[in-house]
């Protein structure tokens, strides 16, 4: 069987710091290495290995890339410096392009979702707003369910001041601009990519 | 007194997350001659879950948007953040915009549709960057009028101060300069294995169990050492070791409520600010065991 | 020993262990003058601290021996222990080299009788034995030491306990008057076979050496091993004694990482596998599991590693591990990795982990003091024509039979230089 090199070309290009994948020498540390390491389908240096392989699907559709909490340990452990935490929210990010995420994945929905579309919507997070949209993800009734379970919490917070119960904050003064930005930047990055394809 | 440029975050924010951070800090500042200038009407750094929703080019237009604010508000001055992944995300747009002419040219042409430019040129800091390499731990503990004497304090460094970019050329695996800020202080820094081990970070919210484990992880390497309080310098660390304690012990049957402070509560405590400077009176786990010092 | 008398064609070996030693008889028997320096009390290097040696698994005392029965035998070689390079000046053929000799304490009368170290109660770090055991402040550093008179412990020669051993000394030996010295001489060419040391297993802090009480490394091991070592050849655990029934072997432990050592260094896998049969033959219930990158069985030894992978107690696991912990209760380190065969993350249990650390130059620490001397990223010395010739693990991480072969090589190199430059 030959090797078909198309999709490990694609990451190359179009993936964030997915050139960077040639240079994995599968020793396995980074597995070792991440908090959430157990709770991974497929271990970064795995994933690595499928893409060098051409499993396209199994890459993109894995829940794995969503497992990553940014703690940087993988990449400064690498005995070779891949920076795989930029590999792995690259290939996330690339599983979104692509439409292969799983859109159950509670950390795809919660950072593609949620987190971004709060910050898009002010130009900065809040926080109250953040975690009621999160809860109500799943419906008016998980919702309630999340909010009683995490009223404890809640209180204690607003209690101190570390929680504005009010979930409404206005946009950024120059946020027509900030807008435009944004959309800018995208349009930049997808005409970067077409022009690589 | 010296100036710089400051990026808040969102968690800093009134009302937010990490209001005691932000109080403290501005204490702390106050206390030790530091003018810090606010960038006006700054955004969000994306944090470290931006990457999905903004992918590479617009997630780092938001670092570069608050780059051509400082400029054109401040100048070259050093840009200084309190929280970790706002420094990281920062740092991180900062070394590509300053090595790579492709990456300066696109956010660039995504600046001008905001009427904004920024040809690089400013530093961004960490504050603990600016109390070690501009104050210095001898300055900061020339400065303790209420020595924390007895108190045992568990260092949490956490990740992103630490990895991959590291704070005043310390070592990733054991670094020394919050342990070296709790002694300053005049307290007693206790070994914590878990000193640098992650809490979660923003996957506290969508994998909170799994989460929950890594918090029960380090509250236990924390009181087997015999901690009386923990401190870090990140408010995401600090905000769910602190605020799942309740949930840590429903899911594993365990009994800990240990105080949660930032090192900047820890410095205007032991420089004779007191309890509500050091913004302690908003912990949610009370400090109290810090309140002779008050 | 030799008329010590430094002509032009004198050459200068700087190391005194295989290598050394090599360039140093080779040299000499062919008839010309060296001088043979080491910075330690006797001879033998790293070879000496080894239990058993690569490439017939010999114990270093037969080597060496031969080496030393040839410099007795010879009266062109002079040798200074405890002496060291400070300064190289001039060029081939005439290089002025300053040498700092620190003081033994003991003469040359020393008959090696062991009287002074049986009354002797100070114990002190015993470099030696890596760490793994103490020595008396006055000693020999193993059985077979050459030259065998004893040395002192420069922290020990100023107490009042060194004033009542001079009397102890049946032949008046001892001499705490003794001072450093510097040694100026004149040699033709120089011969660089400063060798190497251990990589800093501590600085490879997910694996907790210095911190867990049973991860322990390569060289340490061989010291377990060694009849003449602290357990007298037992090999048991550090925290509690116990015999060790389950050990594992963490190759490129600190090496082939931008993190530690960047490069290979040739002798570890070799070395794992060796210390594995040490295991299997002295408990025949014994389990060893091996974790690599990859098996590097360099040259003439695959046939070792058929033999050792015959041993179906002996298991290989493909992974370079991510950390050690340790069970508190018990002391028992448990290595913790993915296996990159099977995707498995495991978390092992074992008695003993040993790290097989690589080869830092010493030139690295400790370069040669001289202009022109071009070193590599890793500090290992380069031959490219500058005032020393390298050899041995000055130039790069070779096994004891590659080391003889360069030092050989350099013994022929320092001759032509010698008799080239400053020709008479």
């Amino acid at each position: 069987m030959a090797y078909d090199l198309s999709f490990a070309r694609e990451v190359y290009k179009n993936s964030e710091m997915g050139h960077w994948i040639k240079m994995c020498m599968q020793c396995g540390v980074c597995a070792g290495s991440c908090p959430l390491g157990p709770h991974w389908e497929h271990s970064p240096r795995q994933l690595f290995q499928m893409v060098r392989a051409g499993k396209k699907e199994e890459v993109l559709k894995s829940s794995s890339m969503w497992m990553c909490t940014s703690c940087y340990n993988c990449i400064v452990r690498c005995p070779r410096h891949l920076p795989i935490t930029h590999i792995v929210h690259g290939l996330a990010r690339y599983a979104m392009e692509q439409g292969m995420a799983n859109p159950q994945q509670p950390t795809h929905r919660f950072a593609s979702k949620v987190f971004w579309e709060n910050i898009v919507a002010t130009g900065r997070v809040g926080e109250a707003g953040l975690t009621m949209k999160l809860y109500f993800l799943d419906g008016l009734g998980a919702g309630i369910r999340m909010g009683l379970e995490m009223k404890d919490v809640a209180l204690g917070m607003v209690k101190t001041g570390r929680l504005n119960p009010i979930p409404f904050r206005g946009k950024i003064k120059g946020y027509a601009g900030f807008q435009a930005m944004l959309q800018k930047a995208a349009a930049i990055e997808s005409k970067h990519k077409e022009a690589k394809a | 007194m010296k100036e710089y440029t400051f990026y808040p975050g969102c968690s800093s924010e009134k009302g937010a997350s990490a209001a005691n951070m932000e109080n403290s800090v501005h204490a702390m500042c106050q206390m030790l001659g530091i003018k810090l200038h606010e960038i006006d009407d700054w955004n969000c750094c994306s944090a470290s879950i931006g990457y999905a929703g903004g992918g590479e080019l617009p997630r780092m237009a938001l670092s570069a948007r608050n780059f051509a604010l400082a400029k054109k508000q401040f100048g070259n001055r050093d840009l200084v953040a309190t929280c970790a992944a706002c420094w990281l995300g920062m740092r991180e747009t900062h070394e590509r915009l300053e090595e790579d002419q492709q990456v300066k040219a696109d956010l660039n042409e995504a600046l001008q549709a905001a009427g904004l430019s920024y040809d690089g040129g400013i530093k961004t800091r960490h504050m603990v960057e600016v109390l070690i390499e501009d104050f210095g731990f001898d300055a900061l503990k020339a400065k303790v009028t209420k020595p924390l004497t007895g108190i045992k304090v568990a260092g949490y460094v956490g990740c992103q101060t630490n990895r991959p970019f590291g704070v005043a050329g310390d070592n990733f695996e054991n670094p020394q300069y919050l342990d070296k800020m709790t002694e300053a202080c005049g307290a007693t820094a206790v070994p914590f294995e878990k000193k640098v081990a992650c809490c979660g970070g923003a996957l506290a919210f969508s994998e909170n169990e799994k989460s929950c484990a890594l918090i029960r992880d380090i509250l236990q390497s924390a009181v087997d050492n015999g901690a009386d309080v923990i401190s870090t310098p990140c408010p995401v660390c600090q905000l769910n070791v602190e605020v799942y304690q309740d949930k840590v012990n429903k899911m594993f049957g365990t009994r800990f409520r240990i105080p949660v402070v930032y090192y900047s509560q820890l410095f205007v405590l032991a420089w004779g600010g007191g309890w509500q400077k050091a913004a302690l009176h908003q912990q949610v786990v009370p400090a109290d065991v810090l309140k002779k010092f008050a | 020993m030799a008329d010590g008398k430094a002509t032009g064609q004198t050459i200068l070996v700087v190391g005194g262990g295989l290598t050394g030693l090599t360039a140093a008889v080779e040299s000499a028997e062919v008839g010309h003058h060296v001088i043979l320096l080491e910075k330690e009390p006797q001879l033998g290097g790293r070879v000496s601290q080894h239990n058993k040696y690569f490439p017939k698994l010999c114990s270093p005392s037969c080597g060496l021996e031969i080496n030393y029965q040839r410099i007795r035998n010879n009266p062109r070689i002079t040798v200074h222990t405890l002496a060291e390079v400070t300064k190289i000046e001039g060029q081939a053929g005439n290089y002025r080299v300053s040498v700092r000799k620190a003081p033994r304490f003991v003469s040359d009368k020393c008959t090696a009788c062991g009287d002074c170290s049986r009354a002797c109660s100070t114990e002190v770090e015993d470099p030696f034995n890596l760490g793994t055991a103490k020595a008396k402040a006055i000693r020999n550093a193993h059985a077979f030491a050459f030259p065998s008179h004893y040395f002192m412990d420069p922290g020990f020669a100023g107490s009042e306990e060194a004033r009542k051993l001079v009397e102890v000394c049946p032949v008046g030996a001892i001499e705490l008057d003794q001072q450093a010295e510097t040694l100026e001489l004149s040699v033709g060419s120089i011969v660089w076979a400063t060798g190497w040391k251990p990589y800093d297993a501590e600085k490879i802090r997910p694996y907790g050496f210095g911190r867990h009480a049973n991860v322990t490394t390569n060289m340490r091991f061989e010291r377990l091993a060694s009849p003449f070592g602290p357990t007298q050849g037992k090999l048991v655990r550090p925290s509690d004694g116990k015999e060790v029934r389950k050990v594992a072997f963490v190759q490129c432990a600190g090496s082939r990482d931008h993190n530690y050592l960047a490069f290979c260094s040739r002798i570890c896998c070799l070395a794992s596998m060796k210390q594995a049969t040490y295991v299997r033959e002295q408990y025949p219930d014994s389990e060893v599991t091996i974790y690599y990158i990859d098996l590097r069985a360099m040259d003439r030894y695959e046939a070792f590693l058929k033999k050792v992978e015959a041993d179906s107690q002996i298991r290989w696991t493909k992974s370079k591990p991510a950390r050690i912990d340790e069970d508190p209760a018990t002391k028992d380190p448990v290595v913790v990795g993915e296996d990159t065969l099977t995707g498995v993350r495991y978390a092992e249990r074992y008695d003993l982990v040993v790290l097989a650390t690589g080869m830092e130059p010493m030139s690295s620490s400790a370069k040669p003091p001289a202009d022109g001397v071009t070193q590599d990223a890793y500090g290992f010395v380069v031959n490219d024509g500058g005032p020393v010739i390298a050899c041995g693990c000055s130039a790069g991480p070779v096994d004891v039979a590659s080391s003889v072969q360069t030092g050989t090589a350099a013994a022929l190199k320092a001759i032509q230089t010698a008799l080239k430059a400053g020709g008479r």
